[in-house]
């Protein structure tokens, strides 16, 4: 049992950086119906600043913010340096903009800075545990998740209780209607790539500081989960992203404990097999958006 | 009041709108009538700025507004309510009238909503309800309580009664009709045209996409041959 919660709250910590990077694709698929593959970018250009701070002798208290904050302008700059070009077009030209932004930026980094990983020392306490009713849980994964929730509860309070997350809202359901009521597109799109960079940010903090690494392509791992969590728990769905993560990163968790060991470095197949399994039978993903009250 | 001259508007190679011209004096309901895919719906919702027209120009109180976007044309005082009414179905009553008073002041805000709600009291008592989940009347109260959030000058309203029972849809020329009185200027496109002509100060006829008729409503109503008229059948 002991060794079942372990896992349990090892996989909630997993989950809640993937339902972060769900809910903060989801947000831009809200407004833009945009697949958004340049999103692990933002962990990739953090993870190169983070690199850059650690060298420079700062340290977690000086990189944390830092991270956040580069991903938010880094979010904005792809938006209007790539997407707003194509704002309106089809979303096969949106999804291969974001895929030209990825190629790009890692690119760069491989040209420019480094094609080997550069590692950076991860935080002192990253492995300390505390014993919680006789149960080792690991410092790391309870703080992932309580920053999580933090971030969830402020998420929440901002689509729920601002002007600009009620047009965000409005905008996500009908942007031809939201426009019809005076919502200016280029604010509400600035807005959510904005949102969006600062859940992605978060992540990117709890990403680098578990990797410690930074390379061209270190972004493209969690996007890939992102992605996974955000389709698993339903495109338009907000609620249904992070339900997505969470449940993706205890998954995946729980296969890597339980699995036989000849068998565990099929954990990252099974979990397709048992996505395509969901698909079969629940199409819509985990939460679905009722169309039939759209009127 | 609103003047558009040689509209012409486009959907790649299909032309929906083609060389329209129509006027709308300040205090009149003037209203667009014609079968479906006359054009109706793209001649208002180019006048709003939803749609790039090709060529052709309108003026709103003597100044060129051709192509501006829907937020500027609000803040110049023209709002629309669109067809099949477009509410926002997972926001509550009030989040669908905070939205669409995104143009007003913050401080005018609340005032405003209250002033709808007063206007359509069934808007109050469903504060928190979903919109997904009010009754068609009750939903296109909220979509005319919407378009009335910017107190707009000039108000379009499409296709109004589309979906509504009998009696609902005589409660909604009831209010198109008071809206003018309160002073609002409205231009309205409808395909109950006989219930129209009742209200309505001027009436365009619209066939693929051409404005083929202007008349007084009273012309149009003393005509017989209406139905034949509309369809194209007789001129």
């Amino acid at each position: 049992m002991n060794v079942f919660i372990q896992q349990l709250v090892d996989g909630l910590g997993q989950g809640s950086i993937y339902a972060l990077l769900a809910l903060s694709l989801a947000v831009i698929f809200g407004v833009m119906h945009l697949v958004n593959f340049a999103h692990g970018e933002l962990i990739t250009i953090s993870s190169y600043v983070a690199y850059g701070l650690s060298t420079a002798g700062y340290g977690w208290e000086i990189i944390v913010p830092a991270i956040l904050v580069t991903s938010i302008i880094a979010s904005m700059a792809i938006e209007f340096l790539a997407f707003r070009w194509v704002r309106g077009s089809d979303e096969f030209t949106m999804l291969l903009t974001s895929f030209g932004v990825h190629f790009v930026v890692s690119a760069l980094f491989l040209m420019f800075v480094s094609p080997k990983p550069l590692n950076f020392p991860k935080p002192s306490w990253i492995f300390n545990t505390i014993k919680v009713f006789g149960i080792n849980l690991e410092i790391f994964d309870i703080i992932t998740v309580v920053a999580t929730v933090v971030t969830l509860l402020i998420t929440v309070w901002i689509l729920q209780k601002t002007m600009f997350g009620i047009t965000l809202r409005a905008a996500s359901l009908d942007f031809d209607a939201a426009r019809l009521m005076g919502v200016k597109s280029n604010s509400v799109i600035r807005g959510a790539f904005a949102l969006s960079g600062a859940l992605a940010g978060v992540a990117g903090v709890f990403w680098l500081m578990r990797t410690g690494t930074a390379k061209p392509d270190a972004g493209l791992t969690p996007l890939l989960f992102g992605v996974i969590a955000v389709i698993a728990g339903g495109l338009e769905s907000l609620s249904g992203a992070v339900i997505g993560g969470f449940a993706l990163g205890i998954v995946q968790v729980m296969l890597r404990g339980y699995l036989p060991s000849e068998i565990s470095g099929l954990t990252e197949g099974i979990l397709f097999v048992l996505l395509a399994m969901l698909f079969i039978v629940r199409p819509q993903g985990l939460v679905s958006v009722s169309r039939a009250e759209r009127v | 009041m609103l003047k558009v001259e040689g509209l012409t508007t486009r959907y790649g190679s299909i032309t929906g709108l083609r060389d329209a011209s129509i006027v709308v004096q300040a205090g009149e309901i003037v209203g667009v009538i014609g079968p479906n895919g006359a054009g109706k719906t793209t001649l208002l919702n180019t006048i709003i700025g939803l749609l790039k027209p090709a060529s052709g120009t309108i003026s709103f109180d003597d100044a060129d507004v051709t192509a501006l976007t829907p937020e500027a044309m609000l803040r110049r005082g023209v709002a629309l309510v669109p067809e099949q009414r477009r509410l926002f179905t997972e926001l509550t009553v009030e989040e669908n009238l905070l939205v669409a008073g995104i143009t007003c002041k913050a401080s005018d805000r609340h005032e405003r909503m209250r002033e709808i709600k007063e206007l359509f009291p069934v808007l109050g008592e469903r504060t928190t309800m979903l919109a997904g989940y009010l009754s068609g009347g009750e939903a296109q109260q909220l979509a005319i309580g919407r378009g009335l959030m910017s107190s707009p000058r000039l108000l379009l309203m499409d296709e109004p009664t589309l979906g509504l029972a009998p009696n609902l849809i005589s409660t909604v020329f009831d209010l198109i009709a008071r809206l003018r009185e309160d002073g609002t200027t409205l231009l309205v496109v409808e395909q109950n045209a006989r219930r129209l002509l009742e209200i309505a100060d001027r009436v365009y006829l619209l066939r693929t996409g051409n404005v083929v008729s202007e008349a007084t409503a009273d012309a149009f109503r003393g005509r017989e041959n209406l139905f034949d008229v509309y369809m194209g059948t007789s001129e």
